[in-house]
């Protein structure tokens, strides 16, 4: 039965990429793990809705495509009707690692990074995607998915560099 | 670069850490609810698009039937005006073609040219096909078609003057050009009537005829004189 074999093929896939989905969804979201499980339900649903058209091709591709959509939408709407903080926000869901102090400020570098940004260089240096498949993603040339990287590197070391001298100068 | 990949990798660890398992379940059902919204919306715009596609081709095939209506007459008098009262009942021998319409599959006859000069009543329309059987009367035409083969006028087109009306069925009332239409049935059969000057022109038509329409009969009617 149709609807029967795109149940359970749909479930394998999840057992097998969703893990994956999450931890893309949470670079994009700087580790707002809510707004990244939003993300991950969306592609997933739009996933199992078009299974039998995506299959063939791979659902995994399809299924990053449309988080990284997704995550560029949902910024798009932010910036044009922000939210108001009324009170205190909750932090990422960090584990007490002595390090915790880099992974806030890859947080920060993160979030100071524009959505575009962000998205390319999750895409190319977490998923190792080729310039050309990033392209694809995103709908736009190579040449801006070349500078956007540039942009990115550029901007996240900068920002890294500042922590470390602010801790430095701190410690 | 791998520093960059150490670094995203490392921060994706951690904030992946401390999460629940996910509720694959939930998803599934997510997903088959959206799917489920998507066939609906898929059906409802079918319909839409029968729907819209049957009222466009109505909308041509009245057109066309109009335009074929304005185009057949040679030099006869034009459709009474308007109608004086709403149409009543639809006479009791058959479904009368009152209402009918051509795009419907019923055929419709058609007026033409009468050259025929025929005696004390006299029409300037006839229908298409049919010819007065000779001898015509002094006060009675008798119009058949050439194929029908029958004495019994009950399949015949019979158009009689007369001093007084006839009491006809399930009667409509139509004003035109200064006459006033009578359309009932009358044993059984489509019937017309008219008051022209101090006579009463009676139009018989076939027992259980479709093809006359009112309109098509009261213009008949209105092209006829008696002397």
């Amino acid at each position: 039965m149709r609807g029967g074999d795109r149940e359970a093929e749909f479930r394998e896939y999840l057992l097998a990429d969703r893990t994956r989905l999450m931890r893309t969804a949470l670079l994009l979201t700087a580790g707002d793990v809510h707004t990244a499980e939003d993300l991950v339900q969306t592609a997933c649903t739009r996933v199992y809705v078009h299974w039998h058209r995506i299959k063939h091709e791979g659902a995994g591709p399809y299924a990053h495509r449309i988080l990284v959509n997704a995550f560029l939408d949902e910024r798009r709407r932010a910036g044009r009707h922000p939210e108001v903080v009324t009170a205190e926000t909750l932090e990422p869901r960090l584990t007490d690692v002595p390090d915790q102090t880099d992974t806030l400020a890859i947080r920060d570098a993160l979030l100071d990074l524009a959505p575009r940004q962000r998205a390319v260089l999750v895409l190319r240096y977490f998923q190792d995607l080729d310039v050309a498949t990033c392209a694809r993603i995103l709908e736009c040339t190579e040449g801006t998915v070349k500078s956007q990287t540039a942009k990115a590197l550029k901007r996240l070391k900068d920002l890294m560099s500042e922590e470390t001298d602010r801790t430095t100068g701190s410690g | 670069m791998d520093d960059v990949k150490r670094l995203l990798e490392g921060f994706a660890d951690r904030a992946a850490e401390a999460l629940p398992d996910a509720d694959i379940e939930a998803d599934v059902t997510r997903g088959r609810r959206a799917l489920r919204r998507v066939k609906r919306r898929r059906r409802v715009a079918g319909v839409l698009c029968v729907a819209a596609v049957s009222a466009l081709a109505l909308a041509i095939g009245n057109q066309v039937k109009w335009w074929g209506n304005s185009s057949e007459v040679a030099g006869g008098t034009s459709e009474p005006e308007k109608t004086a009262a709403p149409r009543t009942t639809a006479p009791a021998a058959k479904p009368s073609s009152g209402e009918t319409m051509s795009m419907f599959g019923a055929s419709v006859v058609q007026l033409v040219a009468n050259k025929q000069p025929w005696n004390t009543i006299d029409c300037t329309l006839t229908p298409k096909g049919w010819a007065a059987e000779n001898p015509i009367a002094a006060n009675r035409v008798v119009l058949s078609q050439p194929k029908t083969r029958t004495a019994d006028s009950a399949a015949k087109v019979v158009l009689q003057a007369a001093p007084q009306a006839r009491s006809l069925s399930a009667v409509r009332v139509a004003d035109g050009n200064g006459k006033t239409f009578h359309i009932g049935t009358l044993d059984g059969r489509l019937t017309g009537q008219v008051k022209l000057t101090d006579q009463w022109l009676l139009v018989e038509l076939p027992t259980g005829t479709v093809e006359w329409p009112d309109d098509v009969l009261r213009r008949f009617m209105d092209s006829c004189t008696v002397n």
